[in-house]
């Protein structure tokens, strides 16, 4: 009866397959916990109190996430409507509209896409700037193929189909690169290792131009996507804001930036493990292990993660060439509107409260996704770089 | 030991306005039972970040669930809502307190205590009753006689090798996990 023992007992109940005596030995076992303290009688009235309310907060914070049909109103606390309360799914050719009211879907496919507007603003586009290890920096997008540079042995080449590749030579010395898109552009590059990255408008991402020590560790803002070449000797270490990523070789997701509520990692293949970073260094009682198709959320607020089953698709659309929502809220849309569009978004007359559900190719000019707003009685209007966007 | 109340009529009323979606019913089961759903959980994980989880979880599902659940008794409900998530967060995690640290409290023994270990042992017991005729024997012999596995080897006659092998993988350990307080608390149930 050592721990590997009742861990096979554990196993064994967790699979449906424990004895009846293993299963009562367990419960006895789970039993003999009640005599430990009671951790609520150690905590003075304030701190028990926002210990309720910190839980409390969590559980509201799913039932808005989760696809049960619940949306809660931003200004009354506990009080949720019983439906959401509008749902609209957009693709390329088709939108469909149901209105909060009758609850009705009125098909409006094939609207006719190509309205003239007068004012309009085009999508973001490859464009990004490299800046070397001496502070030099290099602007991607209007270099031509080829060799863009060569560091200490390392060279940077700009391939055929317009990404940059790191190939460091044998006696290459390690450099620290930053490559770092603007808002309205986003980038994909090759590390020296093979690890293919794809960087999302205003992100960046800092690495050496040759890996050498035990790990490969690089540090990123915004939101980045990678495809980890395999190494089984030495793991791939993803730095950002709260967080560190490790991995071997795999493909996943990271939404870092700054200006939303939570830190957002999604695993499409492999196995990464996610560990919160507290004073500078990794606290391993936060480290949680993904499986593909899981999604870790880190929001400032809180200690630990909180790992949920995710939508994959939604997750990497961005590198696909979409923008996709589901259930998400009108400031939701606008952050990533502001970003890939290169726009300010001011919002007059109160902010909507329904959430959206919908696809658009990112290669649309603005009025694209604003006219799908405006289908759910969302108006906008377009001044300059400045979109606004009214309440009724 | 789970104070298991008898249902409470406020309870049910509460539990029927859950059902038809009243939000401040689940408001009131929250306040009234979060703190007993913490508790349950924290003293086995000893982690607030997995209670907290857990928490969550079980009022989220609690929510979430409301049309199929047919709750009778909800302190019932909720007390085997947390040992299923806790049980499957040990099993998980992979950390698990020994049971002599549990055995060791006697120090601020409260009433129920005692009562916990007898049902414990008594369901060790019927654990180990489980074991092969054989292997019980040389269980026995080793954890609660504490022979050595030479002298079980000489009163059998079997090799000190198939005693060893016998013990195997269920018991080789026990004397780690369980430690010298489970013994001698086994010994006191024994003598007394």
């Amino acid at each position: 009866m050592d721990k590997t023992d009742l861990l096979d007992i554990l196993r064994k109940y967790k699979n449906g397959k424990a004895s009846k005596e293993e299963i009562e030995f367990l419960y006895a076992y789970y039993d003999l916990f009640d005599t430990q303290q009671d951790v609520l009688e150690s905590l003075t009235a304030t701190e028990v109190n926002a210990l309720k309310q910190e839980i409390r907060a969590g559980i509201d914070e799913k039932l808005q996430e989760e696809p049960v049909g619940i949306v809660r109103t931003i200004n009354t606390r506990y009080k949720w409507l019983a439906a959401a309360s509008v749902l609209l799914f957009i693709s390329i050719t088709t939108f469909w509209y149901i209105n909060r009211k009758t609850d009705e879907a009125v098909n409006l496919a094939n609207t006719e896409q190509k309205t003239t507007k007068p004012v309009d603003i085009a999508p973001g586009s490859n464009q990004a700037i490299l800046t070397l290890g001496d502070g030099s920096s290099i602007a991607l997008d209007d270099k031509a193929n080829g060799i863009i540079t060569q560091q200490e042995g390392a060279l940077v080449k700009k391939t055929d189909d317009g990404h940059v590749v790191y190939d460091a030579g044998k006696n290459a010395i390690a450099a620290i690169n930053t490559i770092t898109t603007p808002n309205g552009g986003q980038y994909r590059l090759t590390l020296a290792d093979g690890t293919n990255v794809w960087l999302n408008a205003a992100s960046s991402i800092k690495f050496p131009t040759k890996f050498t020590g035990n790990t490969r560790e690089v540090e990123i803002t915004g939101e980045v996507y990678f495809e980890v070449a395999k190494d089984k000797l030495r793991s791939f270490n993803v730095v950002s804001q709260n967080q560190v990523i490790e991995v071997l070789g795999t493909h996943f997701n990271v939404n870092t930036y700054k200006d939303e509520p939570a830190e957002k990692t999604t695993l499409l293949e492999g196995s990464i493990k996610v560990s919160r970073i507290r004073n500078l260094l990794k606290d391993e009682s936060t480290t949680r292990v993904l499986k593909p198709g899981q999604q870790s959320v880190l929001t400032n607020s809180k200690v630990a993660f909180r790992v949920q089953s995710t939508d994959m698709e939604e997750a990497v659309a961005w590198k696909n060439g979409y923008f996709k929502f589901d259930k998400v809220d009108i400031q939701t849309i606008m952050r990533q509107v502001a970003r890939w569009y290169n726009v300010e978004v001011e919002y007059r007359g109160g902010i909507s409260e329904d959430l959206f559900v919908g696809k658009i190719a990112r290669s649309e000019n603005v009025s694209g996704v604003l006219r799908i707003l405006e289908l759910s009685k969302i108006k906008t209007s377009i001044e300059g770089r400045k979109i606004i966007v009214h309440n009724h | 030991m789970n104070d298991l109340q008898a249902p409470n009529p406020s309870d049910k009323l509460l539990l029927q306005q859950l059902q038809n979606d009243d939000t401040t019913a689940f408001d009131a089961l929250y306040d009234k039972y979060w703190g007993l759903v913490y508790t349950a959980a924290y003293k086995r994980l000893r982690d607030a970040n997995y209670a907290k989880d857990i928490t969550q979880d079980i009022f989220l599902q609690l929510w979430n669930r409301r049309h199929e659940l047919h709750i009778e008794n909800l302190t019932a409900y909720l007390y085997t809502s947390v040992r299923n998530n806790v049980l499957k967060w040990m099993e998980k995690e992979q950390r698990i307190t020994p049971i002599s640290d549990l055995m060791e409290q006697s120090a601020k023994d409260r009433a129920d205590a005692s009562v916990l270990r007898k049902e414990f042992m008594r369901k060790y017991e019927n654990l180990i009753n489980t074991l092969t005729p054989s292997q019980q024997q040389i269980f026995r012999m080793r954890y609660q006689q504490e022979l050595s596995t030479a002298e079980i080897a000489e009163k059998l006659n079997i090799s000190r090798k198939t005693v060893q092998n016998q013990l195997g993988k269920s018991a080789a350990n026990l004397r780690e996990l369980l430690g010298s307080a489970f013994f001698a608390y086994q010994l006191h149930l024994y003598l007394s």
